[in-house]
């Protein structure tokens, strides 16, 4: 395995509004490689058509901050400070959509890639966003979550 | 206690200057261009079993999982080190120059470094 692999998860928060769920950031000195994006919801019964966007950010928001958990014991942290549940937005980079789909929320959203070539890597101190852009029409309770992996 | 190994421990700054066992030379770096140069469009990446293998316009390169890994993290350091409009990726094989806008140098240096892991994959299925 090529570099350090790392997992960060959030678990049945209340969503009301479209928002930023997670920022990603690249470290100062590494290549980060998103693996995997997942968002799920465990509240409401009915189904609703929701969207999920992926882009790039050029000036980050404001969010918590969430330590990604390593994928094997004795891994150093992950570089980079990452975010969840943004209260104010980052900006976003013009004409940077990676991936946009609309999800049902009864199943959740999920993207890997498709094969090799369709990766989303970031650059050392890039941003990149997933995001609700779609809002909910009533509190639900999301599960959301990306698997990393850094090299460098 | 040694430093463990670690890919920026050959990628100093942003510039990668590496010599094949042929004596070829391989040069990752980032500069400003004053005059409008065609980016080149042509490229893919692909595994060939125990090595990675990347096709430029004419050349291709096949390397091994250590180098993938290197130019792989070169190209996207300096797609990212791109900052201003104007500012393209080198990419020099054995004097041969191509230049990459920093999007494409990104996405190709990532690929490379997925495909070093497949390909990395590979040599241990063997062991």
């Amino acid at each position: 395995m090529i570099g350090n692999v790392y997992s960060l998860q959030i678990g049945a928060q209340a969503q009301t509004t479209s928002k930023t769920l997670m920022e990603i950031a690249s470290g100062a000195a590494v290549v980060t490689l998103v693996e995997r994006a997942q968002i799920g919801q465990n509240s409401f019964d009915t189904s609703e058509n929701l969207g999920c966007k992926i882009q790039l950010i050029t000036t980050t928001g404001t969010g918590t901050t969430t330590v990604p958990v390593p994928a094997q014991a004795g891994t150093g942290a992950a570089a980079g400070t990452q975010k969840t549940n943004d209260t104010i937005e980052p900006t976003y980079t013009a004409s940077k959509v990676l991936y946009q789909s609309g999800f049902n929320v009864l199943s959740g959203f999920l993207w890997t890639p498709a094969n090799d070539d369709e990766v989303f890597c970031l650059a050392p101190s890039a941003l990149l966003g997933i995001m609700l852009d779609v809002a909910p029409s009533a509190s639900m309770n999301f599960s959301y979550g990306a698997t990393l992996r850094q090299i460098g | 206690m040694n430093k463990p190994y670690d890919v920026r421990d050959h990628v100093w700054g942003a510039r990668l200057d590496i010599r094949t066992h042929e004596h070829e030379k391989i040069v990752v770096d980032h500069r400003l261009q004053s005059a409008y140069i065609p980016p080149c469009g042509d490229c893919r990446v692909q595994v060939a079993g125990r090595n990675v293998r990347l096709l430029l316009g004419t050349k291709m390169l096949e390397m091994t999982t250590p180098v993938a890994v290197k130019v792989g993290f070169a190209l996207a350091k300096n797609g990212g080190a791109c900052q201003y409009l104007g500012d393209v990726v080198l990419f020099e094989i054995g004097g041969e120059e191509f230049t990459l806008l920093p999007d494409t140098a990104v996405k190709v240096g990532g690929a490379l470094l997925r495909k070093a892991d497949k390909a990395d994959d590979f040599q241990r299925s063997l062991q």
